[in-house]
């Protein structure tokens, strides 16, 4: 499953249980992000069936604009709260990158259960 | 209650702290808002007509305008105030590029959610360098009641709450709503994660009643 477009892409290989996200994402509110969120939402039903873990790989992932960081929230609590799937999520984003440590930060005190990995 | 009872009702939380400014007349300043920028070499204005393209592609030029200014800072920063290419200073100046980067998309996304589109109000951005601080300093025109909800806000929460705890309500919230209520998180990220001082200046329109002018100042410490 993939979305492509100008300025990014979010990538998920289900071989590896891995949903990439690489460029800039700065699309207008919820609506707009429905898809990513769809995308990630299948990706996880599919791990709880499959691996049991999803890594959401934020390396490559040079803006994300606060209806994203809304997106990214939205999909965290869904997997944790709403929907009690049993399923290991680890965030990875670049230690060298001030905003994916506050990013990553910011989402493991929303939710202590996430894994994350700063490189 | 009928339409111009609200637009009265509304028009009432502002009628305070009144000023002559010129044409216009400042209503309220909140924050620390910057009034009067030291004057410096180096800096850009990029103006918006609202009604130039539709919200569709004005939306994708914030993402333009914004790689632009954070672009603009690179390079005149580096040449103006980096001394030496050290493995260290690359990685400081390309945080403080996406630093940049965000807070004039979230600045521009603000301006053109609440742009009144009927009105003519050009919005302006303004970008400073100085060797010491960043400034940005973002006018728009908005309607009234768009304007007390973020003075509402401003006032009731942002100036009086733990605004650590206040960005975690705020991403919880916003994460169980489905529509595009005004979240904050924009505001709230600038403060919170990259440790931006943010001030507002509420301005009456002489031309237009229904209008008020947002002018918002953004300041990044870089020492």
């Amino acid at each position: 499953m993939q979305i492509k477009a100008e300025k990014f892409s979010v990538n998920y290989d289900n071989t590896v249980a891995t949903v990439t996200f690489e460029g800039k994402i700065f699309l207008n509110g919820a609506q707009e992000y429905a898809p990513i969120l769809q995308l990630l939402k299948q990706a996880a039903t599919q791990e709880v069936q499959a691996q049991h873990q999803l890594v959401m790989d934020l390396r490559q992932l040079k803006l994300l604009n606060s209806s994203g960081i809304t997106m990214m929230t939205k999909f965290i609590m869904y997997v944790f709260e709403e929907e009690c799937l049993n399923l290991e999520v680890t965030l990875i984003g670049l230690t060298a990158v001030t905003w994916h440590q506050k990013l990553l930060e910011n989402l493991t005190m929303l939710q202590p259960n996430l894994v994350i990995r700063l490189e | 209650m009928s339409s111009e009872e609200q637009q009265s009702g509304v028009r009432n939380l502002f009628r305070f702290n009144l000023t002559n400014s010129g044409s216009t007349m400042i209503i309220k300043i909140l924050g620390n808002y910057i009034e009067d920028l030291p004057e410096t070499e180096e800096y850009l204005t990029m103006g918006f007509s609202p009604s130039s393209l539709p919200l569709k592609k004005r939306w994708k030029n914030n993402g333009i305008s914004a790689d632009f200014i954070a672009d603009y800072f690179q390079s005149f920063f580096v040449s103006k105030y980096a001394e030496s290419n050290q493995e260290e200073d690359e990685i400081l100046i390309e945080n403080l590029k996406s630093t940049v980067r965000y807070i004039a998309n979230e600045l521009l996304e603000n301006a053109m959610k609440f742009q009144d589109e009927k009105t003519s109000f050009i919005a302006k951005i303004f970008f400073s360098l100085y060797q010491d601080k960043l400034v940005f300093n973002i006018k728009n025109g908005c309607h009234l009641e768009q304007a007390a909800c973020l003075s509402t806000f401003i006032e009731q929460k942002l100036l009086v709450s733990d605004v650590r705890q206040l960005y975690m309500e705020a991403l919880r919230n916003s994460a169980k709503k489905s529509e595009n209520a005004p979240s904050q998180v924009g505001l709230l990220s600038m403060i919170c994660d990259y440790s931006a001082q943010l001030g507002w200046k509420f301005e009456s329109s002489d031309t237009d009643p229904s209008l008020m002018i947002i002018s918002t100042t953004v300041c990044l410490d870089i020492q």
